[in-house]
């Protein structure tokens, strides 16, 4: 019998089975499951509460898509959520200004830990398999069912492994890593991605997040790292409980394999409507001027991200055409930005901070563009008009491209200022 | 003095009495309409889907089915910004029981519960070449009737009328008489969705 990769492994263990394979259909237990903001604005979702919940030591509630509130009916999103919390006893609560994106909250607060099965109604959730657990976006009616049930079905997908060689050159990080790979795999839809590899040991667990972020784009449906010691070294900080990492088979079966060179990296931006086998050199784009730039979003506002903006900006100002709006990932991260003297800088440079969590990402709040403007933007997806009105533009480059570019007012590689 | 400053304010004595302003916990708005279900149709129990067709191209994103301004309203506010960018006052032409008919990777993106929307509209099912997962699961969850089949646009114009089989995945023409074969779900899927979806089924075990 052929072995597992990493998140069949998961998937068996919280489906109380030895062995899952691809296209069984299963159903799972979850060790936690995130309810958003939203959730308590959508109709399907939890606008009404539930009479009856399976656990509420499973539930854990984050306030990211709308904060703080735009509307007096978002704000009603936030009165539910309070009441939703008191009344079943939800102890893992985090409220405007004590959170963030959930994918920067659920690992950094020990609520996503390796080898446990987490689900949350957010579409990137499957980047947070970067800690090495099972992470699934579910949208908003599967996990209020799951949240009342404790369970729900998955079809299991055949994997992926992706290698990494080599180490990243300098002004490239783990968003150039994902342009280089959407444009060599393109559309996976209906699978999972794992990762592997030499040149791991030198991506850094943020980098691991935009690129596990981003295969959400690509059509993953699980996207998993193995625990080596950057792993262990960021769990040091976080929990002294016990890890239970969960690590492939020697002999599991993957139903393709790439090798992406980390030496080769180079930094890139991708066009719209769509990431997959539409990434070009940001070089080769310098004749696009840009009205604004944004640093958001669970795969491009890390503290890396801000520094590496902080860096390129540090005593500069950027174009007077441009304005730049920079949301950190989350409270945490805002704090150590400011610590580090990241802010300031960003500030003195001419760019404004919003409040920390998913910003401007999904086109409500936080720096929407007017018609026919372009944003070049750390955010996660780029179909038309997905940042405000239909016409606008959004180019997806890493945090050192979009500083690069609000200096001087058009597309630039970072190693080019 | 005292007195006119609380008139101009429009507080009144029995406002000050009320407990709300000041207390800890505030009640979580009520949902005036529980059940407004709008032209929502119920699921066939044998599984025939029988409606007239709208269609659209390939690589529809869940941006388009439900923009992000529409994200947290009653869907009865929110129908009208369905595909808004892509055909303006659709919303407003479909009638109960219809079935959209798209093009490959239908509900790129966000997993926003766009099937309930379509399915409040009157979109009685949704036929594609292809359909994204995150779609796939929110339909299974509100009770909405799907089926995948490569190339099933070339025998169809819009307005005709479709009949698909949940079950066997046989889909017609009804107006032309062409007929071609999709790929069913597997039927404990499929039994979900007819019971409903799992919004039903929570309902029916009385959890919501």
């Amino acid at each position: 019998m052929s072995g597992m990769t990493i998140i069949e492994k998961i998937l068996a263990a919280h489906a109380g089975k030895d062995k899952v394979v691809p296209s069984e259909v299963i159903v799972t237990k979850f060790d936690k499951l995130c309810i958003l903001d939203a959730n308590f604005g959508m109709p399907p979702a939890f606008r009404t509460q539930p009479k009856k919940i399976y656990d509420p030591e499973v539930n854990v509630i984050i306030f990211d898509h709308m904060v703080p509130p735009q509307t007096a009916s978002d704000a009603d999103c936030g009165t539910r959520a309070r009441a939703y919390r008191d009344h079943f006893g939800v102890k893992h609560f985090y409220d405007i200004g004590r959170g963030g994106i959930a994918h920067y909250v659920m690992p950094a607060e020990g609520l996503a830990l390796p080898g446990t099965l987490i689900g949350n109604s957010d579409s990137h959730t499957a980047g947070v398999g970067a800690y090495n657990c099972g992470a699934k976006g579910l949208g908003g009616g599967t996990l209020k069912y799951a949240i009342c049930k404790g369970d729900t079905w998955f079809k299991v997908c055949p994997t992926i492994l992706v290698k990494f060689e080599g180490k990243l050159p300098p002004n490239t990080s783990g968003r150039d890593v994902f342009f280089k790979m959407a444009n060599e795999i393109g559309m996976k839809t209906n699978h999972n991605f794992e990762f592997g590899g030499s040149g791991l040991k030198n991506l850094t667990m943020y980098d691991r997040q935009a690129i596990a972020i981003q295969t959400v784009e690509l059509g993953a449906e699980f996207s998993t790292f193995p625990f080596d010691e950057v792993t262990e070294e960021f769990f040091k900080k976080v929990t002294d409980k016990p890890l239970h990492p969960v690590a492939p088979d020697p002999d599991a079966v993957y139903k393709e394999t790439y090798v992406i060179n980390l030496n080769e990296v180079e930094p890139q931006v991708a066009l719209p409507p769509k990431i997959a086998n539409n990434c070009k050199p940001a070089r080769e784009l310098s004749n696009l001027p840009i009205n604004q730039a944004t640093l958001a979003s669970c795969a491009g506002s890390s503290l890396e991200d801000l520094k590496r903006a902080a860096d390129i900006l540090r005593g500069k100002h950027i174009h007077p055409g441009v304005r730049m709006i920079v949301t950190p990932g989350s409270v945490k991260i805002m704090q150590e930005a400011d610590e580090a003297g990241y802010l300031r800088d960003l500030i003195a440079a001419g760019a404004t901070i919003t409040s920390p969590g998913c910003g401007a990402c999904f086109g409500k709040h936080s720096g929407v563009l007017g018609e026919n403007e372009r944003v070049i933007a750390t955010v996660t997806r780029n179909p038309r008009g997905r940042l405000g009105a239909k016409s606008s533009e959004v180019l997806l480059a890493s945090s050192a491209t979009v500083a690069a570019s609000a200096l001087k007012g058009f597309v630039t590689d970072p190693r080019d200022v | 003095m005292t007195v006119s400053r609380r008139i101009f304010l429009g507080i009144t004595a029995s406002s000050l009495a009320s407990p709300l302003i000041g207390s800890a916990a505030i009640a979580a708005p009520a949902e005036k309409k529980k059940n407004d279900v709008g032209n929502a149709v119920p699921v066939p129990k044998d599984g025939i889907i029988k409606g007239r067709v709208w269609i659209f191209g390939d690589g529809i994103w869940a941006d388009s089915l439900m923009p992000a301004e529409a994200m947290t309203m009653p869907l009865g506010e929110a129908k009208a910004h369905c595909l808004s960018d892509i055909r303006p006052g659709w919303a407003a032409q479909v009638k109960k029981g219809d079935i959209l008919l798209a093009g490959k990777e239908f509900g790129l993106g966000s997993a926003r519960d766009a099937s309930a929307l379509l399915k409040y509209m009157g979109i009685q099912a949704i036929v594609a070449e292809s359909m994204m997962p995150f779609f796939v699961r929110n339909c299974v969850n509100s009770g909405v009737p799907l089926m995948e089949c490569p190339n099933v646009k070339s025998i169809f114009k819009e307005g005709d009328t479709l009949e698909f089989n949940l079950h066997t995945g046989l889909i017609k023409n009804l107006t032309t008489g062409k007929q071609i074969q999709g790929v069913p779900m597997p039927e404990a899927i499929n039994d979900i969705i007819i019971e409903g979806g799992t919004a039903a089924v929570l309902k029916k075990e009385g959890y919501t």
